[in-house]
């Protein structure tokens, strides 16, 4: 298009071009960061911020509110307020601007594993007066004088992933230490002594202590499970610590049993 | 017109230009994790989160789920609508739904005791003891599903509701009824292992269960204000 074209058709289409160019946003909310992390011993204390912003054009109501995600039965005693407190409850946002909301935490005497809560922020705009978002980021305080990392392996699974269409292994592990565990790591499946695949792994969902879930590694191998005896090693980083555990399994009929 | 006004419009509209490429989906955003310790430091991580609300018939965008020319008694139907969920998550995080139909903003709230498997769902403005349940389902492709019983067909998950007592307490609550997309992808059957890799968007189907409603003349009206879709890391 030549330039006396452009400057036609703009002539002609400015207030089009404008209301094509500004698409109405529906909901528009950005926190920073997106957790909090923190190794405390009893009675230490530390501030900490989330950032706020509205990306929305019009100004807008956010409520802030806190609950309790998981807590440690050994901790159902620990009332809220005695390591956790923020401020403000509410906040009223202009387009683009950006607030603050202030949490203090403090791992209070008595405390064992970890601490969690979690702030949620929920935008005043509802869908058809319906359907409402919401944002929630956790605060973990993790007891630097008695927590321990642990997991066992429960079960083994391979299948074909109904969605994705794509082979994948699925290590379900027990959490048995008092700490969430971030699995990330390493597995590894023997035949017998040979190796028969290996895959690291990103980080997926914690999973939280007492509780069981499942290790997602694809499968990209070419060998086909056959009938026999199989290892499963999985090794996890869980902060500075490396957690090697080990289960035997028998395959047979397209199901892993345990040995 | 002025060249020079030309030249400074020609300008805009370049901007406006760069402006329309900023993808319309990134409306609910978290970046980065913060780690506070002597002995360790992560970083990184992104989370968004939009929907859209749009006819089954047409894909139109509107602005809310509606249930049209109901007989009661007419079992589960699905809402004329579907929500085009867009989302971007890390391993850690998650997308939740429910409704919470206690809270100061849900008119009516429900008048009953809402226990551990009462008061989710779609609220008699009548009679506001009486609910009629709600189901999910999530998909990566625009096909209307069957509807169905979540207790026969475990593509669709019941709706909790957040003042249940059980609700997101056990592994049974989360897997199988509330979590609708973890960071490993949609939950396509009730159970905790049944995740599946799919891109945004995803369509979340609602059907509502009409056998128990009351018909009457004018019609008995039945809804929440407190559908919660919670995009979380955790």
């Amino acid at each position: 298009m030549t330039y006396i074209m452009w400057k036609r058709f703009i002539e002609k289409n400015l207030f089009i071009l404008i209301c094509l160019f500004f698409p109405t946003y529906l909901f528009s909310l950005r926190i920073t960061p997106q957790r909090y992390e923190i190794f405390l011993a009893h009675n230490e204390e530390q501030e900490i911020k989330f950032y706020i912003l509205n990306d929305r054009d019009f100004e807008q109501e956010i409520e802030i509110s806190s609950r309790p995600w998981h807590v440690l039965k050994e901790n159902k005693n620990i009332e809220t307020n005695q390591w956790f407190s923020f401020s403000p409850q509410k906040l009223y946002l202009k387009p683009q601007e950006e607030g603050v909301v202030v949490c203090k935490v403090k791992s209070p005497e008595g405390a064992v594993g970890f601490l969690n809560n979690v702030l949620s922020f929920a935008e005043g705009y509802k869908y058809g007066g319906m359907v409402n978002l919401i944002i929630s980021v956790p605060v973990y305080v993790i007891i630097k004088d008695n927590s321990y990392f642990d997991f066992e392996i429960s079960s083994f699974v391979f299948r074909n992933n109904p969605v994705s269409k794509k082979d994948e292994f699925l290590v379900e592990i027990k959490n048995v230490g008092n700490v969430y565990i971030r699995p990330k790591g390493k597995l590894e499946v023997y035949k017998g002594k040979k190796i028969f695949y290996t895959k690291d792994f990103p980080e997926l969902s914690p999973i939280f202590p007492e509780e069981k879930n499942f290790v997602f590694v694809s499968y990209e191998g070419n060998k086909k499970l056959s009938n026999g005896k199989y290892k499963v090693v999985l090794t996890l980083n869980i902060w500075d610590k490396v957690i090697k555990k080990e289960k035997d399994f028998v395959y047979k009929n397209g199901i892993f049993v345990v040995k | 017109m002025k060249s020079k006004n030309i030249k400074s419009m020609f300008l805009v509209s370049a901007l406006l230009c760069a402006v329309m490429v900023v993808p319309t989906f990134a409306a609910f955003q978290s970046i980065r994790i913060s780690t506070t310790t002597a002995e360790a430091t992560v970083t990184g991580g992104q989370l968004a989160m939009s929907i859209e609300i749009k006819r089954r018939d047409n894909d139109v965008t509107v602005s809310s789920l509606t249930w049209s020319n109901i007989t009661a008694g007419s079992g589960w139907i699905l809402a004329d609508q579907y929500i085009l969920l867009h989302s971007t998550l890390t391993q850690s995080g998650g997308i939740r739904i429910y409704t919470d139909n206690a809270a100061n903003d849900a008119n009516p709230k429900f008048g009953g005791s809402f226990g551990e498997n009462n008061g989710a769902g779609l609220i008699d403005t009548t009679t506001n003891t009486i609910v009629l349940p709600l189901a999910w389902l999530i998909k990566d492709n625009k096909v209307d599903p069957t509807t169905g019983d979540p207790n026969s067909n475990q593509s669709w998950f019941y709706f909790k509701d957040k003042n249940q007592s059980n609700f997101w307490t056990t592994t049974d609550t989360k897997e199988n009824s509330t979590v609708a997309k973890a960071g490993y992808g949609i939950h396509y059957s009730q159970g905790p292992g049944n995740y599946g890799s799919a891109s945004s968007p995803d369509y979340v189907y609602i059907q509502a269960n009409f056998t128990n409603a009351i018909g009457g003349i004018g019609g008995r009206k039945y809804r929440t204000t407190t559908l919660r879709i919670e995009l979380y890391s955790e």
